[in-house]
């Protein structure tokens, strides 16, 4: 067994959460190691909307919320230009709806205030007719319709990119890395992990002086290794994903029970949800139900009439890690977080638990929490993150003269500058002539190659939330296989070991379309089993170990 | 006689070509390219898969490789509910096996002047790769891909395109040889070599088709059989990744083999960039027109008739920009040979999973029907499990007709063939062109006899 560090802190988890606060110590010079049992982000950040809006929703109930996220959006929108796109809300307001337009207004205007923060747009008030010629595919029955500014984001790459600055900074991430026990001393302190590789196997002791469980919804689970407690009222929340888009605008939808949704782009998809219902299960075990999409659905019809027209290719589904709250609604709970200091309160000192929050103000959380942690370790750098840009995010590039210079198709470069920003050329270097690897969304070979050379891409699996592999129409059909010789030309990889991780990519994918696969995407299925289960004799390697039941 | 032909694959295909053999005057109604020009140049009767519903490689007691006939006799005896058994009531492996070459015959023989060639018997084991490396069984194999044959190969070469959209010959390489590892045969020795493409092919290499439509042209294909002599040696099978010509890759494989002095031939393609579907596709429409069977491009809408026997069915033809007109065509025995979901012969209707056109009752591969609710009801979360909606299909009786919810023939001079016929998963049971191919024949044998009224 190895043995690694000691670390000043030891991070588990590598969500949003746990990448922000890894990013944020790193800058302070704080010499941090972060584990994660899967890939980056692909667990609750990757299922979220991907929107770092400043939560119009939380306006009435936390106010304190609304505002945190619309400043920490502003910071964001400094730090990582390159990853954000602005998305337009139109959100129609109907005869039977109990709260009619004047008070919309109202709660708008409001709003409005703090638009400047994130450098959001006033609303403005649609007639009926002037909405409907934005948005033809408005319901006719509309009253009036507002729109309100927001912001979207690459989630997953979000947490790449704060994670690949961390390791830039002297930080180590390893990924696909379980925590099997944390080291105690005999008062009980928690002196760091012992890990195993999910891949290699290998087994690696990791010590550091205060360890932070960042795990979300899983916080539970790994604080009870550490003999401590986090009490959480997780709430599972999915989205629909449309083949292309339904719309360039948001719209807002309502839920038969009064809820709040929308559908909005993002990339060639548009996505609808979310739900919020309270979940007792296992988060590794998330099944999209039948009753889920139907709910979804239905808010999505009252808006878009024409909404079932729409191909649904696939399913996201997630788990809020929201704090505990007893009586309440789910929708009514709290986005407040909370650093939990397991010495206090259980008498595990040495371990801590960052809980609750949202996307939209990661950086303010990161930045709060790390505040504390220096202070416990006696560290006085200030907070950096709000100013220091993210990778790729410290200038604009020239698309059409990158395209040009490396003979590349321009829409494939567009998203690798979303995804790359100022680093786009050096991604493109990576290959000698870049080509597509996936005609769904243009996934150039040179992307893989840089994720699994120069950031911590190990599996293809990582690479559907990383570089958007496999997320279109075909679900890999067409892609995976060309993607796994990439990968394995990459990181080495056997025969046996590209053919199975392959068939794992296959079977990922299928989880995530099966809850929603009908229509037109039956035929797309029907040829992506002939590609993955109709072109061997032999049995592949079944990727059983590693995929969920 | 006036014979309708829904569905242009392989099925309908062979269906309406022995049609009109027999002297029938038909129409043949289909979309646009289905399943079969999506295939990878296989004809599998009984092909082997590793799948626990599926025919197995080797014999379970003794061990060693099934031939594709022993495999079709193992279908025939255990696996009674597969629509191919139907075809083969005697349950006799001999004469069955004399029936597969009969129609591999009829088909070599409506295709073969169209520039395509069925190949091999059911007596030789056949194992052919694909664009990843990966192995299988081809029962019979079209002439592009047949004669990259690793089973009787002793040494090969994958010939790598450098900048090649799709194709990593290394990749390619290093799977074979597991794959044949994994399979237990003797496996050759595999090389691989780059080939600098000719400057006037370079431009193209990032997208395969173009490629391959370049090489269609005399002067291309001299300039790159220049450029491959050098990778000349006697004896050794010469693999190419699948751009040897889109249409015109005869010539273009022949004066390869020539200058390499073995057999050259394509490795098999994947969807969507399967070029060997594309030529079946292309060779079938041209022996259809030359058999002077009416083309029809567009859906057809509904079928009309008095009491049980059809008397014309509706079609909205989609050709040019014109608003497209529901026209009829009169029928006295029609073929449903419409595939299942990518040729639309099953499909989904608001929520509903449903044979579209005749509204027949749909049962997957345990007899449970399946039609009426959405298709999701009937998959599995598990990609590796057994998924009952891709099993599911029309049934039929002995003489190819569909049947009614109620067991009965539900109209006097329907009869199916191919895929819309249910009961098997044609991606794990690989019965697949073949079937297509038999049914086809034996759709149209019956068809006959029932628009003549007997």
């Amino acid at each position: 067994m190895t043995r690694a560090g000691p670390f000043q802190v030891l991070i588990v988890g590598g969500g949003i959460n746990g990448a922000g606060v890894a990013r944020d110590l790193a800058l302070r010079g704080v010499r941090v190691a972060l584990v994660e049992k899967g890939e980056l982000g692909a667990g609750t950040t990757w299922a979220s909307s991907g929107m770092i809006h400043g939560g119009l929703r939380y306006l009435q109930m936390d106010p304190k919320v609304t505002y945190h996220s619309c400043v920490d959006s502003g910071a964001i929108q400094r730090i990582a230009p390159h990853l954000i796109f602005r998305i337009p809300f139109l959100m129609p307001v109907f005869p039977e709806d109990p709260i009619g337009p004047e008070l919309v207004e109202v709660g708008l205007e409001m709003y409005d205030r703090y638009q400047p923060l994130k450098n959001g747009k006033p609303h403005t008030r649609l007639t009926r007719e002037q909405a409907l010629r934005l948005e033809p595919s408005l319901s006719p029955r509309i009253d009036c319709a507002f729109t309100l500014d927001e912001w979207g984001v690459d989630a997953a790459r979000l947490v790449a990119a704060n994670a690949l600055d961390a390791v830039e900074r002297g930080a180590q991430v390893h990924t696909h890395c379980e925590v099997l026990s944390f080291l105690r001393e005999a008062d009980g302190r928690v002196r760091g992990a012992e890990v195993q590789d999910r891949i290699t196997g290998e087994r690696v002791v990791l010590e550091a002086d205060l360890t932070l469980n960042c795990t979300g919804p899983w916080a539970p689970q790994v604080a009870a290794l550490a003999g401590a407690e986090v009490r959480m009222r997780p709430a599972k929340g999915i989205h629909l994903v449309f083949e292309r888009r339904v719309s360039d605008v948001a719209i807002y939808a309502r839920g038969i029970d009064g809820r709040d949704m929308f559908t909005f782009p993002h990339e060639q998809n548009s996505m609808a949800g979310t739900t919020d219902d309270d979940f007792y299960g296992d988060p590794d075990l998330l099944d999209v139900t039948e009753d889920e999409i139907r709910y979804v659905m239905q808010a999505m019809e009252r808006s878009i009439p024409s909404i079932r027209r729409h191909r649904v290719l696939h399913t996201l589904a997630g788990v809020r890690p929201t704090l505990y709250g007893f009586g309440r609604y789910e929708d009514e709970l709290s986005r407040d977080y909370a650093l939990l200091d397991h010495g206090a309160r259980d008498g595990v000192p040495g371990f801590y638990s960052l809980a609750g929050g949202k996307l939209a103000s990661y950086r303010l959380m990161a930045e709060d929490a790390c505040d504390q942690i220096s202070a416990v370790l006696g560290v006085d750098d200030p907070c950096r993150t709000a100013s220091t840009p993210l990778p790729g995010g410290d200038e604009a590039i020239d698309v059409m003269a990158t395209a040009k210079r490396f003979r590349c198709d321009w829409p494939a470069v567009v998203r690798l500058a979303f995804r790359h920003g100022a680093r786009t050329p050096r991604v493109l270097e990576a290959c000698a002539q870049p080509v597509p690897v996936c005609a769904c969304e243009p996934v150039l070979d040179a992307e893989l190659h840089h994720v699994a050379r120069r950031e911590s891409v190990r599996k293809l699996t990582d690479c559907a939330a990383r570089v958007r592999l496999g997320v279109g129409a075909c679900q890999g059909a067409a892609c995976a296989g060309v993607a796994g010789e990439v990968l394995a030309d990459a990181l080495g990889w056997s025969a046996e070991r590209t053919t199975a991780e392959v068939a794992e990519f296959a079977a990922e994918r299928w989880r995530a379309v099966a809850p929603v696969l009908g229509g037109a995407q039956l035929a797309a299925m029907e040829i992506h089993r002939a590609v993955h289960r109709g072109a061997r004799a032999w049995s592949a390697p079944v990727p059983g170990a590693t995929s969920r039941p | 006689m006036k014979a309708v032909v829904l569905g242009g694959g392989l099925a309908g295909a062979t269906a309406a070509l022995r049609l009109a053999e027999g002297g029938a005057s038909v129409s043949l109604v289909r979309r646009g390219p289905g399943a079969t020009a999506l295939s990878w140049g296989s004809l599998d009767v009984a092909g082997a898969s590793p799948d626990p519903t599926g025919l197995p490689w080797r014999d379970p007691v003794g061990g060693e490789p099934l031939t594709p006939a022993q495999r079709l006799s193992f279908l025939l005896h255990s696996r009674p509910f597969h629509p191919m058994v139907a075809l083969f009531p005697e349950r006799d492996a001999a004469s069955a096996v004399r029936r597969v070459a009969e129609a591999a015959r009829a088909l070599d023989g409506w295709l073969s002047p169209q520039g395509v060639r069925v190949e091999g018997t059911l007596d030789e084991t056949r194992l052919l790769a694909n664009v990843r490396g990966a192995v299988r069984a081809a029962d019979l194999a079209f002439d592009d891909v047949a004669a990259g044959d690793l089973g009787h190969a002793s040494a090969v070469l994958l010939v790598d395109v450098p900048g090649l959209a799709g194709w990593n010959a290394a990749a390619a390489a290093r799977a074979l040889g597991a794959e044949l590892q994994a399979l237990g045969v003797p496996a050759p020795t595999v090389h691989v070599a780059s080939l600098a493409l000719p400057e006037v092919l370079r431009a193209d290499v990032a997208r395969p088709a173009r490629l391959a439509a370049r090489l269609d042209d005399d002067a291309a294909q001299d300039d790159l059989v220049r450029a491959a002599a050098p990778l000349a040696e006697e004896g050794r099978t010469v693999l190419f990744p699948p751009v040897l010509g889109l249409y015109r890759g005869t010539r273009l494989r022949a004066l390869l083999g020539e200058a390499l002095g073995g057999p050259v031939a394509e490795v098999q393609g994947a969807p969507p960039w399967s070029p060997s579907g594309a030529r079946l596709d292309r060779a079938l429409l041209a022996a259809l027109r030359a058999a002077g069977v009416r083309l029809v491009t567009g859906e057809a809408r509904g079928v009309v008739g008095e009491g049980s026997r059809i008397s014309g069915v509706d079609v909205r033809a989609a050709e040019g920009d014109a608003s497209p007109e529901l026209s009829r065509l009169p029928a006295d025995a029609v073929v449903l040979a419409t595939g299942r979901f990518s040729g639309g012969g099953l499909a989904e209707r608001g929520d509903r999973l449903v044979e579209p056109l005749v509204d027949l009752p749909l049962y997957d591969d345990r007899g449970r029907r399946v039609d009426g609710v959405p298709a999701r009801r009937h998959l599995r979360r598990r990609y590796s499990d057994p998924q009952p909606l891709f099993s599911a299909g029309i049934r039929t009786d002995g003489r190819l007709r569909p049947l009614d919810a109620g067991g009965r023939a539900a109209r006097a001079n329907l009869v199916a063939a191919g895929e819309v016929i249910g009961g098997f998963d044609p991606a794990l049971q690989r019965t697949g062109l073949g079937f297509a191919l038999l049914s086809g024949l034996r759709a149209a044998d019956e068809a006959a006899r029932l628009g003549r009224g007997t």
